[in-house]
């Protein structure tokens, strides 16, 4: 790319390498950016700012999903670090976690009242986090396979958490 | 009477012409900025709704509007009634309308009328050049820009073939935005403080929509859109009609009596809002009597359907139904009062009225291209919104691949690697889909290309990459290439059924040679026009930043290419303009790179300023 982009996607919203962001920072340097790249900025002019553009905001959008949301922001943090975790293909070994997570999936079923769900959302909640202590421990000790082992738990909680939210959709629908 | 040129008091350049455009289902409306005011446009009768309807004769004339739907009962087979509907659609979508193809087997779908075979685009793109020429009138002369309405639920196929139709109206696209995103910067705008999140609830003649936006100090982040294409007011009509013909027995297929019984349900239907009663009446018909507690109970499972979809789209945006702080109603179907409650009940807030629901989405569009086209310099808008369903491909046993989630910001580009699965395979299929399903089947089928070259390997050696980029039209290109060969292969999307460049250019010959005289003529003046355009951005960007100019060499080349396109364009050779167009864009490409790096460094630099007021 011709483009001088920052690639570090903290260091093109300036903001500390770490695993906690300040949301109103980034929400604000999100938009000072694309106030500055978004091809609207280009309507009238040539075919090729209207593509630099366009590459230049596709950059910046991706680096704002992912600095945003802290699954994926935690996964970009170990990828820095040259541990790469495969969404598709890596998963936990933990037998005695998968059962759990197992059980959890069996309950999720069940759930056919709102009040039910909100309770076991609390659950799921109070578990996610105590994992999220753990990968801040390992993350602060550079200890990046152990982050890496934590992190990939957490994901079963983020389609647990996902899964749970369609189904109070649902409930609430009927 | 044409003004020969607008200006602005204390603004140096002639205001450029643009306009917005509301393409609907059953209405369409054109609105443009004069004065910093948004305005639609009403026709000579003092109408600002256009029917979208088009009626052809037999001599090829089209007529659109009031009068072809005044000659539908007449002449239904030549009439076109929510022909939008059919944007984007393959001959097995179109259902009942396949009916009315002039040949069912053709990929493109091409209806039969009296004028001869027409698509979807075409009879669309009749409606458009009306309004193109409300708007001319208005604005003194040819139009510089439009900026046309969607619904944020249209996919691909059918933002392509809006695109599409606005070309054949001579239309130039500045950019498509989404209906909901249209309303609300017809809202926001007027708004003191301009914080917080807005929820968007419109209701097409065929279409439903809700976005959740976020707005901040001028800029409008969709967060999430949801809604279904299939539901619209044209439900609410349907529902109405097979009442009347069960109450009156009367013939819904005989297509004459069915308009003249679909005119006097929707009469019906928009007195309701007003009263508790009302007559239902047509020639040759009894005299019905509707109640608005019928309509209401029959309609309720339409409203929740509804409800549904924001239920859907506040999941999406990971927001609650008390974070809303405004609820913006578009579409003339919310003005009825279940309609209302229903949804002040579910945001528990009372929503907004207070823009004519018909109008609001053209107004805001009209803000939009004003600011597009460079117009309102000093104007903070900036739209940031998002595709609305997800985009994949086709991997092993008919399963998708997510490249693009739906609700990603656009423009966006996504890169995937894939490999292939049999040993000494050189070519690979790539089948694009759209939709959120896990099976191909359950997907809509965007484009198939294929691979080749692939150097023989062992099965899952090769890398191929997949790559997606969805400009800010919501528009799809997807290229694959192989690392090590070097083999690349791409599609700029369109669907199979869709218009190939070379149907639209005779297209375009065959809509011209109707009206404006010479092709020829009409092809330079377009030639002429982006030229001049193209020369035109240059000298400003030369004045703005000329420091950017590297040295005198490059600068001498920008300006001998220049001069050379000035030269052909004095000139009547198209081809030779077209030539100097792409030596004039290449002479510049160094200094439009630097230019667009240095704004990448002011934005850096600008976050702490911002920040500063922002936060503030």
């Amino acid at each position: 790319m011709p483009l001088e982009l920052p690639q570090n996607y903290f260091d093109l919203f300036q903001l500390p390498c770490a695993l906690e962001v300040d949301a109103e920072r980034l929400a604000a340097r999100y938009r000072a950016l694309q106030r500055e790249l978004h091809p609207d900025r280009f309507a009238t002019v040539g075919a090729r700012e209207q593509r630099l553009a366009a590459q230049a905001a596709a950059h910046v959008n991706h680096a704002h999903r992912v600095l945003n949301d802290p699954h994926e922001r935690a996964t970009y943090l170990l990828q820095l670090q040259g541990c790469t975790v495969d969404d598709e293909r890596d998963t936990t070994h933990d037998a005695e976690f998968l059962m759990c997570q197992m059980e959890r999936r069996e309950e999720l079923e069940a759930l056919n009242d709102a009040a039910a769900a909100a309770a076991f959302a609390t659950r799921l909640g109070s578990e996610a986090e105590a994992l999220w202590a753990d990968f801040s421990v390992c993350y602060a000790a550079r200890q990046w396979a152990a982050a890496r082992e934590v992190l990939l738990k957490l994901r079963f909680y983020r389609r647990l958490r996902q899964q749970l939210q369609v189904r109070q959709t649902r409930l609430a629908e009927v | 009477m044409a003004l020969l040129q607008i200006a602005e008091p204390g603004q140096s350049r002639p205001l450029r012409r643009a306009c917005g455009i509301d393409l609907g289902t059953t209405h369409s409306l054109v609105a443009t900025v004069r004065g910093g005011r948004s305005a639609t446009l009403p026709d000579a009768q003092g109408q600002h709704r256009l029917p979208s309807v088009v009626h052809y004769a037999a001599a090829g004339t089209a007529t659109v509007g009031m009068a072809a739907v005044q000659g539908a009962v007449a002449d239904p087979e030549n009439t076109f009634f929510s022909i939008k509907r059919a944007m984007g659609r393959s001959t097995d979508e179109l259902g009942g309308a396949a009916g009315r193809l002039a040949d069912a087997a053709a990929t493109v779908p091409r209806f039969r009328t009296a004028a001869g075979p027409r698509t979807a685009m075409e009879i669309s793109a009749e409606i458009l050049r009306a309004l193109r020429r409300r708007a001319e009138d208005d604005l003194g002369g040819a139009l510089d820009g439009a900026v046309i309405t969607v619904p944020a639920y249209f996919d691909e196929a059918q933002r392509q073939a809006t695109k599409d139709a606005a070309r054949l109206a001579g239309l130039q696209v500045l950019r498509l935005i989404n209906e909901p995103t249209a309303a609300a910067i017809a809202y926001g705008l007027d708004r003191e403080d301009d914080r917080g999140l807005i929820a968007v609830f419109d209701i097409g003649g065929g279409t439903f929509d809700v976005s959740v936006l976020r707005l901040s100090r001028g800029v409008f982040e969709v967060l999430a859109t949801g809604g279904d294409t299939a539901l619209g007011g044209d439900d609410f009509d349907q529902i109405l009609l097979e009442w009347a013909a069960r109450e009156s027995g009367a013939d819904r297929d005989a297509p004459a009596q069915a308009r003249a019984m679909l005119q006097a349900v929707r009469a019906g239907r928009e007195a309701l809002s007003e009263r508790d009663e009302a007559v239902v009446a047509w020639s040759g018909g009894p005299e019905l009597t509707l109640t608005r507690t019928q309509l209401e109970q029959w309609s309720e499972p339409l409203v929740q359907r509804m409800l549904d979809c924001c239920r859907r789209a506040l999941l999406d945006a990971a927001v609650a139904t008390q974070d809303i702080q405004e609820v913006v109603m578009v579409g003339g179907v919310t003005r009825m009062p279940r309609i209302r409650q229903a949804v002040s009940d579910f945001f528990g807030r009372q929503a907004h009225t207070d823009i004519d629901p018909d109008r609001v989405v053209a107004l805001g569009a009209a803000v939009q291209a004003n600011v597009l086209i460079g117009n309102a310099q000093d104007q903070e808008l900036l739209l940031l919104d998002v595709i609305p369903l997800s985009l994949g491909i086709e991997i092993m046993g008919g399963l998708v691949e997510r490249v693009i989630e739906r609700n990603t910001t656009i423009p966006a580009h996504h890169v995937q690697e894939f490999t292939t699965f049999k040993e000494g395979q050189t070519a690979l299929a790539v089948h694009v889909v759209q939709g959120e399903r896990e099976l191909v089947a359950d997907c809509r089928s965007l484009a198939r290309f294929e691979l080749h070259g692939i150097p023989p390997m062992a099965a899952g050696a090769a890398r191929i990459r997949v790559e997606f980029q969805v400009d800010a039209d919501g528009l799809l290109t997807v290229e694959a290439s192989e690392a090590a060969s070097g083999a690349r292969a791409g599609v700029s999307v369109k669907p199979s059924y869709g218009l190939a460049e070379q149907e639209i250019e005779r297209m375009l010959r065959d809509s011209v040679s109707h009206a404006e005289a010479d092709v020829a003529a009409r092809v330079l003046r377009e030639q002429q026009v982006e030229a001049e355009r193209v020369r035109q951005a240059l000298a400003e960007a030369l004045a703005a930043d000329g420091a950017l100019v590297q040295d005198a060499e490059e600068r001498a080349a920008m300006e001998a290419a220049g001069e050379a396109l000035a030269r052909a364009c004095e000139g009547t050779d198209a081809e030779a303009i077209r030539d100097g167009i792409k030596t004039l864009e290449a002479a510049c490409a160094g200094f439009v790179e630097r230019r667009m790096n240095r704004n990448i460094q002011r934005a850096l630099r600008g976050h702490q300023v911002r920040e500063f007021q922002e936060l503030s």
